[in-house]
């Protein structure tokens, strides 16, 4: 039970976020070349200019994107100090050698 | 290394454990167990990261009140380093929301911004500490530009409020699902969201604590380069 709603929320997640890109089987051809489509129309409302599950990707992307930038901020401010104690340690044993 | 830094030590790589595996748990959940929403799709699942961040930014916001308000009764270098650890912390949370939220706008709204109460308030709320941690980085680490800055700190928490009780007051678009008044969510989505809130509260901590103990060795830091000019001047010159 708990395994088949799990299967179903996993395909539905994958349904959704790669129905933009996935490739399907090509329709076969009318038989009447008449009947083959003439016109493009927009999803009722006509709001559905984008994929949700590219939106939520970039959403995802940027959340870690934001945080590996901080991560990266701090890792800087630590080798500033690395070099700080460096020059600190050098002066210190000059100091002493005199 | 003293007793209490070991255990402090162990304490920390705990709860750097347990946010990764709280995270691991999170995306499982959020991404393979959770229902997809009937009218939005696959972009309802931000709201799983942007309502957690903005929960995060307040942690952030708070400790930098907390240091702030510490910081100005009595000055200590770790009081400074806790405030500016959670202006940091709250910019960082800040910018998550701000960029996650328009990305769910567009599809749910068809744009990406309005001038909507909530949003311009969080906005607001973002700029003030983005605006604490420029002056930290730039006006130096005299002692009044660190009280300049706790002042900040304290007049900045006083937005915090305000961003909550905006949708109460001022209406606007932005949706009212968890909070009084609202819907509340399909049973199946409350799981990812506590799971969510719970991550991002560690995560908070975890980034509150390392951006502190930065701060308060680059503050002793900064006091032995002091002493050592005063021992060693001619060396120095």
């Amino acid at each position: 039970m708990k395994v088949d709603s799990y299967a179903r929320s996993f395909e539905g997640t994958l349904e959704m976020a790669f129905a933009s890109g996935r490739a399907q089987a090509p329709p076969a051809p009318p038989a009447d070349p008449a009947q083959r489509g003439t016109e493009f129309r927009a999803v009722e409302g006509g709001a559905e200019t984008m994929s949700g599950g590219t939106l939520l990707v970039e959403a995802y992307a940027a959340l870690w994107l934001i945080l590996l930038g901080l991560l990266f901020v701090s890792w800087r401010r630590q080798s500033r100090i690395d070099a700080r104690v460096a020059e600190l340690e050098r002066t210190m044993s000059r100091g002493g050698s005199k | 290394m003293s007793s209490s830094r070991r255990t402090s030590d162990i304490v920390f790589y705990i709860l750097f454990a347990l946010t990764v595996a709280a995270f691991l748990i999170d995306i499982h959940v959020i991404f393979l167990q959770t229902p997809i929403e009937a009218r939005m799709g696959i972009v309802q699942k931000i709201f799983y990261f942007h309502v957690p961040s903005a929960y995060a930014m307040y942690i952030g916001a708070s400790a930098c009140f907390l240091g702030s308000v510490a910081y100005l009764l009595s000055p200590t270098d770790a009081r400074d380093a806790f405030a500016k650890a959670g202006a940091e912390t709250a910019v960082a949370f800040g910018l998550i929301v701000l960029v996650t939220g328009p990305l769910w706008a567009a599809k749910a709204w068809g744009r990406y911004w309005t001038w909507d109460p909530r949003l311009t308030t969080s906005m607001l709320s973002v700029l003030i500490y983005v605006a604490y941690v420029v002056l930290r980085s730039f006006a130096g680490d005299g002692q009044a530009e660190k009280k300049f800055a706790a002042a900040l700190g304290v007049l900045g928490a006083a937005n915090l409020p305000i961003i909550h009780y905006s949708v109460r007051k001022w209406s606007g678009q932005h949706p009212v699902v968890i909070s009084s008044g609202g819907g509340g969510l399909a049973p199946g989505m409350y799981p990812a969201l506590f799971i969510s809130f719970g991550a991002f509260t560690l995560l908070a901590i975890v980034l509150l604590w390392t951006q502190t103990r930065v701060e308060i060795a680059r503050a002793r830091l900064r006091q032995l380069e002091d002493e050592a000019l005063a021992f060693l001047p001619e060396v120095s010159s």
